[in-house]
């Protein structure tokens, strides 16, 4: 649904987008991470059909955007980074402007406008001026504006910023009723956890580059090893130790619990516990230590940039990113 | 839904945007509707004062600047809404949602003229009518038809020409504050046009008040024209910042030195730039690209020296002037032979000659950059009116042609070109800003202009400036001693 080919971006001689390339399938939520003046908001640009790409090209549902911009536009729903929203007009009046321009009939840009201010809860708020909405009601029109003409791509540019935890997860709860209704969702964020919570695929992108894409999981042991699992005992460790050292890498043990690595936990895990029952050993519980998103994307952006470049390259001679 | 019906949402709501701010309709109020009756009673003071003297002579004069009056002080408020419309969109950042609906650039630049000229625009005229609707109650005078028709047009091109104008400045700011310094660019020629309409009322050429709505006409199609090339989503969205980068600047106008004007263009590697390449690949390119505008330079100076000549004819000489003419064989001998000691004792030199030539030619180039060309064309276009007035005079007084030739040809042979060449380019490069190519700013056209002028002043103008300096000091005399037989 969306295709980016070798997209460049060019402002006088500064490379805000430098050879991207990236596809998110039709239903699929491809989030992109990056720290501030990294060329995420250039590459939404690019994917709406507002700036032309200097080099490569964008495809929106078959739609060339150098080519093509006023199709794509129609076929996109964008979310800008701030949502700029005409401070003397009523949100209703805001969004049937919106839903007239996009070409809607009267009476479909009053019932889209209705279901939506309806189901983002601020309907009650119809009436009020713009200038007089709380930053996170003004984020809910502009998604709202966004979704106003059901385009089949939307393209989120920090979705949820300045809402209060509630608004948030209506807005989250929104993109995954939009997930399951099979629109694709570009989604730009700061916002790791949500991040991890929405993406079916994560891309990092620093200056201009995208540097890795893949899913969480995968990127969490791409970049961060195996994962680290805990075992918790009810009685003591005495004389089982050795036994499961043999078995696994232990890190790190109390009396009644151990820490170990896990490369392939799907088979390593069933043959461990297989040995604690066989040692009469009673399991309490068995979970993998989370090491976050967090740490994946913080050792990417803040990675000088010849550790950027060996991370990429590490990583592309494994062939486990797709940039 | 069509473009055109795009246009006119964006203008509609912009329209009601402005209609619901109290700041903007409070004084278009005031100056529509109280502004014409002070006006019509100063109008009826004036004339009771008229009367003491030359009634007619002053009402002839006061009338139509009223009328002009009422007519220009609520269509200033367009400068305000056109900037607010333009870049205030842009500061509050709620320019972007709009560009990205199916609207095109085109579209959005007509809606949002048209809500910035229509309040302003009809508080003018409806003043107008306030105007001569009330006078003849008030002072018991008319407005005459014809004087109204011309205030309508006249008011309309200014209008335009300042919303134009507006668009062309918020396209290449950032903030409203920007725009607001900048638009002494706007307001100052403004201003100048109402005064030059005032003196021409005053000096009761209403019949050259049609010349200056025509010209303010051209001015605006230039204007827009810029205004739809700058007014675009690369151009909006690229600027974040207005800054002096003079490095960048400096760094920009050599690499376009450095670079073939059309590989610039078109993006493309140039050849290593050495005096061959500029003589060989530069200069013939940017000929090539100024075809155009000295076709127009060489239509503008036929003109000029028609014009020349028809007033040469039309006005001649006063006595006094005619005998100081030198029009016998004998006379100019003598006037030929002297030329050399004459021009030292007067200090001037070839050298002199160069530089006053060269200097002149430059400085109206760099005029040129704030009036679309226009001011590169003015020495020369003076030059040849001046011949034309010569020749125009002289030959009522019987001057003979071979004199006339040999007085302007040895030089006029290298200096003519040179300063076709100079004022076409300088034309093309004031004129090249009001269509930059895609993908340049404003400041990268001029640049790029400016970068390809020096090219052809520096190795082709310059030189033949410099020898037809020395053909003129040296040569040209002679010639006209060998012509009349010395």
């Amino acid at each position: 649904m969306i295709e980016a080919i070798h997209l460049d971006k060019y402002f006088g001689d500064f490379a805000a987008v430098s050879d991207v390339t990236f596809t998110v399938g039709e239903g699929e939520v491809l989030v992109l991470l990056g720290p501030n003046g990294a060329g995420k908001t250039t590459t939404v640009r690019m994917l709406a059909g507002i700036l032309r790409p200097t080099r490569g090209r964008a495809v929106i549902a078959g739609r060339d955007v150098a080519e093509d911009p006023i199709a794509v536009r129609e076929m996109v729903g964008l979310l800008t980074e701030l949502p700029g929203l005409y401070d003397r007009m009523t949100a209703l009046d805001y969004l049937r402007f919106f839903g007239a321009l996009q070409g809607l009939s009267p009476a479909r840009q009053q019932e889209r406008s209705e279901q939506l201010l309806r189901r983002l809860d601020i309907w009650e708020a119809r009436r009020l001026r713009l200038g007089e909405y709380s930053k996170g009601m003004r984020q809910k029109i502009a998604l709202a504006r966004a979704l106003l003409h059901e385009p089949p791509v939307l393209l989120l540019d920090e979705p949820t910023s300045a809402m209060d935890p509630g608004s948030a997860r209506l807005v989250r709860e929104e993109i995954g009723a939009l997930k399951q209704a099979g629109r694709t969702l570009f989604i730009c964020t700061h916002n790791l956890s949500e991040a991890e919570f929405l993406a079916d695929r994560i891309a990092i992108i620093r200056g201009g580059k995208v540097i890795v894409l893949d899913t969480a999981q995968r990127l969490r042991r791409q970049l961060l090893g195996a994962p680290l699992m805990e075992l918790r005992l009810r009685g003591s460790l005495d004389g089982i130790l050795p036994a499961l050292q043999e078995m696994v890498q232990v890190t790190e043990h109390g009396p009644t619990w151990l820490r170990y690595l896990a490369p392939e936990p799907e088979t390593l895990n069933p043959r461990l516990l297989q040995r604690l029952g066989a040692l009469g050993a009673e399991v309490v519980t068995l979970s993998e230590v989370t090491q976050g998103l967090e740490e994946v994307y913080l050792r990417i952006v803040s990675a000088g940039t010849e550790a950027l470049s060996e991370t990429a390259s590490l990583l592309q001679r494994r062939g486990e990113t797709l940039p | 839904m069509s473009q055109v019906q795009r246009a006119l949402l964006v203008a509609r709501r912009e329209l009601r945007d402005s209609l619901s701010d109290w700041r903007i309709i409070a004084p278009v109020a005031l100056l529509t509707f109280l502004f014409p009756w002070v006006v019509m009673y100063s109008t009826q003071f004036g004339i009771g004062y008229a009367e003491r003297y030359d009634s007619d002579l002053v009402l002839s004069r006061l009338i139509p600047f009223a009328t002009m009056v009422v007519g220009f002080f609520p269509v200033s408020f367009s400068l305000v809404i056109a900037l607010e419309s333009f870049v205030g969109e842009k500061e509050r950042n709620t320019l972007e949602s709009l560009l990205s609906t199916p609207i095109t650039d085109g579209a959005l630049y007509v809606g949002k003229l048209l809500a910035a000229l229509t309040l302003p625009l009809l508080g003018s005229l409806l003043a107008i009518a306030i105007f001569c609707l009330g006078l003849p109650r008030v002072t018991g005078q008319h407005v005459p038809l014809d004087l109204l028709g011309q205030m309508v047009v006249l008011t309309l091109t200014l209008t335009l020409g300042m919303v134009a104008g507006a668009v062309v400045v918020s396209s290449t700011t950032t903030s409203v504050r920007a725009a607001n310094l900048l638009s002494s660019f706007i307001v100052m020629p403004a201003m100048l046009m109402v005064s030059f309409q005032t003196f021409v009322i005053l000096m009761e050429g209403r019949a050259a008040l049609w010349c200056i709505a025509a010209a303010q006409a051209l001015a605006d199609l230039g204007l827009i024209r810029m205004g739809v090339r700058l007014f675009n989503r690369e151009e909006l969205l690229s600027r974040t910042i207005d800054r002096i980068d003079l490095r960048r600047t400096w760094r920009t106008f050599w690499a376009y030195i450095r670079e073939e004007p059309e590989a610039v263009l078109t993006r493309r590697p140039s050849a290593r730039l050495t005096i061959g390449r500029l003589y060989r690949r530069d200069i013939p390119q940017v000929l090539r690209r100024t075809g155009g505008a000295m076709v127009l330079v060489v239509i503008v100076l036929l003109g000029a020296f028609l014009l020349g000549v028809v007033y040469g004819q039309a006005l001649p000489l006063p006595a006094s002037a005619r005998e100081a003419m030198v029009t016998s064989p004998a006379q100019l001998r003598e006037a030929a032979g002297q030329v050399p000691s004459l021009l030292w004792g007067m200090h001037v030199r070839p050298w002199t000659i160069f530089v006053s030539n060269t200097r002149n030619l430059a400085l109206f180039v760099l005029g040129g950059l704030i009036s679309f060309g226009a001011a590169a064309v003015i020495p020369l276009f003076a030059t040849v009116g001046v011949i034309g007035f010569v020749v125009g005079g002289g030959f009522l007084q019987g001057m003979d042609a071979g004199v006339l030739a040999a007085l302007l040809w040895p030089h006029g042979i290298l200096e003519l070109p040179a300063a076709l060449i100079a004022t076409a380019a300088g034309l093309r490069v004031g004129a090249s800003i009001l269509a930059p190519p895609r993908g340049f700013s404003l400041g990268d056209t001029l640049l790029h202009g400016l970068a390809q002028f020096c090219k052809v002043f520096i190795l082709l103008v310059v030189p033949l400036l410099l020898v037809a300096a020395f053909v003129e000091f040296y040569l040209t005399p002679q010639v006209l001693l060998w012509v009349v037989g010395g």
